[in-house]
């Protein structure tokens, strides 16, 4: 074990070959995917998320909820999450290809994300925005027994000066959380962003490659959850 | 001199000399990571806590689940985990090089640097401005401060390892040269490729695995492994056993290792021949535990009854139990079948900890406790608390890991499996947690075992760094101490 120059060499070549094998030539695969262009709608898929919606990536990103939750929706016959309602179809590549930080999570001790957007559409409120508000401010009102804490930093409780905030969110929540008289719960800046971002989540567009691999169930098999996500 | 697998520096006023020039910075990390350490656990158990009682802190934003996760994470790693293995590396270096440590301060000035990052950053992850990566939580100018602070520490030890005087290059010179060139590539790279200017879409998931499975393969397995091997032989006072084996088990972890950390992917959205042959790659690491298990195993079993009583002993028994199961554990779940059960659930931090904690830590601490009375020249002021550490480390780590896996099988099958029976329909998320709130709980006792294990370890630390500074003088702070422990 005196060779030196072999021990330099023979490290050198292991980590460039791991780092030509497993990124560089993944790089100019996946790494170099474009957008698709759907003729018939002549728009490109997938689509840039609003400014708000970024802007509420940056809070999704600074809470840490990617501690809890993953964002991608594994294959038909992977795990249920086909079955859970968490998607109408399995994520693919191309579905992040705009993200700047992609967060696709590591632990479920909450439920999938990554199309909690379309999941909650038309649920209390016009896209479920008021949903999500009554969500973060307090989960056991919407999930009761739910492990997920109270995110009650993101809404303002604050003396009515003149007319109430047309976004005072106090009505939606019982009499046991309800502000002193004369004052209103209005969701901050960050609230607003966070909820539009996560409203934002929806996987729908069929991308050929995601046709390829999915498997539809019968259903008899998808169960009531995935009934509730159509 | 020693025979080339015994791994034990000449005895006497030489290795007493290179014992006492290690004192300061040795003394420094070492401290730093028992701070560091006391302080991660701490929000470790914040955060076990939270997960059976969400309303705990809940209103305090910098406390929020999210963040302490993370910050906890980042803590226990470049914290806690990095400052022990400088502390390690400098002394290993020095020993087994025969090489007396020249300029400690300026690896004190690396260190304060440092650890520096290190509070700058978890500030950062609790106030709002972490990453959200796993394994660079810390905000992006943070990392730059952490690779100018390693950058010289690494070079120091580079530098140590070139002016050995010994020509044989033990085993454990071999890992530590592995993880202190590996982890500035990963690292830089890691920093380039996820912050700096972030590839596109699911490239990022898959650099961040290479990069997390590359620290703790090639790092903190590099660093614990070459621990493990030096006290085998240091402690039993023998030769490692089918020592030619060795490198064999050392070429096959370089070779394999780098390719393993896309096994963590199964089923995420990236090309699946990467994932296959990260499974491929893992299941050919058996053949490396296989060589650890054939070295060290035999090597420990031979020790003295009197070397079987010693803390360090025990620690290392722990460590390398811990790895070896860590190990076929890891490979395991990368299968397909038991991934599709326990991705994403409790069992993976299981594995986290039995990784990080059962084997790194438990190695961590077998090297300080035989170490640091070797560079102070003082025996440990309350040898009670040194049993206490152990067997609170032990009881905590088991009870933790055992408590998490069951968690874990038991979350597993409830998000992924149908309830059985004819148009049976998922089992709530809600109700599955609920299930589990008992393991939870009893991962909360395990995290108060650990705090308090690691307050003891930090009191005792302190005070012999505390009677070591006061008796400190020019005139006492070389050889005869030194050398009286040694």
């Amino acid at each position: 074990m005196n060779r030196i120059a072999l021990l330099f060499l023979g490290l050198f070549a292991a980590l460039a070959a791991s780092w030509t094998g497993v990124i560089l030539v993944n790089q100019g695969s996946v790494g170099r995917l474009a957008r698709v262009v759907d003729a018939n709608e002549g728009v490109a898929f997938p689509q840039p998320m609003p400014g708000l919606a970024q802007q509420g990536h940056l809070v999704y990103q600074d809470l840490g909820c990617a501690a809890c939750h993953t964002q991608q929706v594994r294959r038909p016959g992977f795990g249920i999450d086909d079955q859970r309602g968490w998607g109408e179809r399995h994520s693919v590549a191309r579905d992040y290809l705009l993200e700047s930080r992609v967060l696709i999570g590591a632990h479920r001790i909450g439920p999938d994300l990554r199309n909690v957007g379309q999941r909650k559409d038309g649920q209390e409120g016009r896209d479920g925005r008021e949903w999500h508000y009554r969500h973060l401010y307090d989960p056991q009102l919407t999930s009761p027994g739910s492990v997920m804490p109270s995110f009650r930093f993101l809404f303002e409780t604050r003396k009515i000066v003149g007319e109430p905030s047309p976004k005072a969110i106090q009505s939606l929540l019982p009499a046991s959380s309800q502000p002193p008289a004369g004052h209103e719960i209005v969701p901050t800046v960050r609230a607003e962003r966070l909820v539009s971002y996560l409203l934002s989540l929806k996987d729908s567009y069929a991308y050929p490659e995601a046709a390829n691999v999915y498997v539809a169930k019968s259903e008899t098999q998808s169960g009531a959850a995935a009934e509730g996500a159509k | 001199m020693a025979s080339p697998s015994s791994q034990t520096s000449p005895a006497g006023v030489e290795g007493a000399s290179v014992d006492a020039s290690v004192r300061l910075p040795g003394l420094y990390f070492a401290a730093a990571a028992a701070v560091w350490l006391v302080v991660g656990t701490a929000l470790s158990l914040i955060a076990a806590f939270k997960l059976h009682s969400p309303a705990f802190l809940a209103d305090c934003e910098w406390l929020t689940y999210g963040r302490v996760r993370g910050a906890e994470s980042a803590v226990l790693v470049y914290g806690w985990g990095f400052n022990a293995a400088f502390a390690i590396i400098i002394w290993l270096m020095a020993r087994l090089a025969q090489a007396e440590v020249r300029r400690p301060v300026t690896l004190v000035i690396s260190g304060v640097f440092w650890n520096v990052g290190i509070l700058l950053g978890t500030l950062g992850i609790l106030g709002g401005y972490g990453t959200a990566v796993e394994g660079l939580e810390f905000p992006a100018y943070v990392n730059m401060i952490l690779f100018a602070a390693y950058a010289w520490i690494a070079i120091w030890a580079l530098l140590t390892f070139r002016a050995r005087r010994s020509p044989h290059v033990f085993i454990s010179q071999w890992y530590l040269v592995l993880a202190l060139l590996w982890f500035p590539w990963v690292f830089s790279l890691a920093h380039l490729l996820l912050v700096v200017d972030p590839v596109q879409g699911v490239m990022q998931p898959l650099v961040q695995t290479w990069y997390a499975h590359s620290l703790f393969l090639f790092w903190f397995g590099g660093v614990g492994v070459a621990a493990l091997y030096y006290l085998a032989a240091k402690l039993t006072g023998r030769s490692i056993a089918h020592y030619h084996l060795s490198t064999l088990g050392f070429w096959l972890l370089v070779i394999f290792g780098g390719w393993a950390g896309p096994a963590r992917l199964v089923g995420a959205p990236v090309p699946a021949w990467v994932v296959s042959l990260g499974i491929a790659m893992s299941f050919m690491l058996l053949v490396v535990v296989c060589v650890w298990a054939w070295n060290l195993v035999p090597t420990l079993a031979r020790a003295s009854a009197a070397v079987r009583r010693d803390v360090s002993y025990r620690f290392v028994v722990v460590s390398v139990a811990a790895l070896l199961v860590a190990q076929v554990a890891s490979v395991l779940l990368s299968f397909r079948g038991v991934a599709e059960l326990l991705q994403f659930t409790f069992v993976q931090s299981a594995l986290a900890q039995l990784n990080h904690y059962g084997f790194f830590s438990m190695a961590a601490f077998g090297t300080l406790y035989v170490m640091l009375p070797r560079i102070t020249g003082r025996s440990w002021p309350v040898p009670s608390l040194v049993g206490f550490h152990f067997w609170s480390s032990l009881l905590g780590c088991l009870t933790s890991v055992v408590a998490l896996s069951i968690a874990g099988y038991k979350q597993g099958v409830g998000l992924n499996r149908l309830p059985t029976g004819e148009g049976a329909v998922p089992t709530p998320l809600i109700d599955v947690l609920q299930s589990i709130q008992p393991y939870l709980f009893t991962q909360t006792s395990a995290m108060v075992l650990l705090v308090a294990g690691h307050v003891a370890f930090l009191v005792n630390l302190g005070w012999m760094a505390a009677s070591c500074c006061s008796c400190c003088s020019p005139a006492s702070s070389s050889l005869p101490n030194a050398s009286k422990a040694a």
